[in-house]
This record gives C-alpha cells, structure tokens and sequence, in this order.
C-alpha cells in the first residue's frame, strides 16, 4: 500500500518497496527513486545535514502531489517519504516509489514527483561543512510567488 | 495591543500553559535561527501587516519583497490585508529547499 510519511528515523527502502510491490498483481513496472546525502557540495566537504520542516504544510503538499500524480500519470499507487532531521553522509533522504501497468508512466511519474517535493514541501536544508561552516540550502528559483494567491 | 510570550521549541508544553486566544508565529529555517527562537505567542487581533510589523527584524519588509513567506493555519499567502484572530497559526519561512 502507497504512503506519504515524513520521518525523523532512517527510510528502510527494501521495507517500502515490498510492501508497495505486494499491494496489487496489476504492478507491471515499480520506479524508484532514492535521494541520498552526497560528501561534496558546492566544491566543499560536507559533515552532515539537518532538515527542519514545517509539519502541517509539508504533508498536506505531498499527499497533495503523490494524488495528483496518481491521477496524471495513471498510476496504480505511488509512495513518498522524505527524511527530515539530521542526517549523514550517505542516508537516504527522499524516498520515491511509483507502481504502475507500465514503465513509460511510471518513470516519468518519478521525475515529476520529485521535481514538486522539492518546490512545494514546507521543508528548508542546512549543510554542515568539515570545514565548521553552515550554510542554508537557497533554491536557485522559488516557486512559491507563483503559487501563492 | 499586544502580549507576548516567547517559545523555544514549536509546541512547548510548558511554555504555552494558559497561552489560551492567543495568534502562534512559528518561524522556520534560517529566520527561526536568525531570531532564536521557534515560536511566539501573541495576544493580538488585526491586520497580517501590522502583526508582521510587531513582530520586528524588518519581517513585513522581508515579506513584502518576496524574501520571505507567511502561511496562516498552514496556507501560503499573499494577501498582507487580511485579518488575523485569535487561535490563528501564522507561519514565516523562507523559500523551500527540501529533496
């Protein structure tokens, strides 16, 4: 069964993906996608980093586009979950399955969820460097004067 | 007029005991550290504007020149008019940036 979850513990994607693929025999395709920490941003070392998150408007915003893409897309069923919290080098941070008839829908469904968490979840990204510095993560484009009546 | 309590942590129990009818500014991201602290607690009723304005750190500003953002009970705004009242939740955050 798909969900939408956002979560201060580690995702356990194996967990996920079962349990998605064993929810219909009409899964023909299963795509996921695995957002994951990497070392070096922005030519510097990273330590680790935290997410803070705004609970009440990040899970609306993402039921909203795992529906949506269901919808879009044809899907048989979709799951997304993002880590928030601290994280290190390596951890699994957004975790985006979709289960569909076919590949076609299924791996463009992926990409259009991904791109929309990341413009439309009430979540903010802060890098820590080996170095001791921080920085807060800008998006290169906010999206949100868009959206905003 | 306005009364004021100030909250580190979103939701701290014992900072909100008796904080009944009051308007909750959470701040998010680097505003939240910017200002050090999570949460007020205000005893006010009027327009988002000049809430904005009470709460100082050129917020109103900020928020009038798309650098920041506001929700109210968890939808994003645009409307600097409209009134705030009690119970309301009113949120100010930066542009996201998860993934």
């Amino acid at each position: 069964m798909g969900k939408v979850h956002i979560s201060e513990s580690p995702i356990n994607a194996w967990d996920e993906i079962t349990s998605l693929l064993q929810s219909s025999r009409r899964i023909g395709a299963l795509v996921t996608f695995m957002g994951v920490i990497r070392e070096i941003s922005e030519g510097k070392e990273v330590e680790k980093l935290f997410y803070d998150h705004y609970p009440e408007m990040a899970s609306n915003a993402i039921n909203r586009i795992r529906e949506e893409a269901i919808s879009r897309f044809g899907l048989i069923d979709a799951t997304i979950i993002h880590r928030v919290g601290e994280a290190e080098i390596g951890d699994l941070v957004l975790l985006v399955i979709v289960a569909s008839e076919h590949r076609s829908e299924a791996f463009k469904a992926v990409e259009w969820i991904v791109d929309e968490v990341k413009k439309e979840a009430a979540i903010w990204k802060k890098e820590y460097f080996k170095d001791g510095e921080y920085r807060w993560v800008e998006p290169e484009r906010s999206y949100l004067d868009e959206k905003i009546e | 007029m306005s009364r004021w309590r100030r909250c580190p942590e979103h939701g701290n129990r014992d900072c909100l005991a008796g904080a009944v009818d009051m308007v909750t500014v959470r701040y998010y991201g680097w505003i939240a550290e910017r200002l050090g602290r999570r949460q007020d607690e205000i005893k006010y009723t009027g327009p988002l504007r000049d809430l904005l304005k009470l709460l100082g750190e050129d917020i109103e500003l900020n928020v009038r020149e798309r650098k920041v953002f506001v929700a109210i009970n968890h939808n994003s705004i645009k409307d600097l008019d409209v009134d705030v009242s009690e119970d309301d939740v009113v949120a100010i955050f930066p542009a996201f940036s998860g993934g």
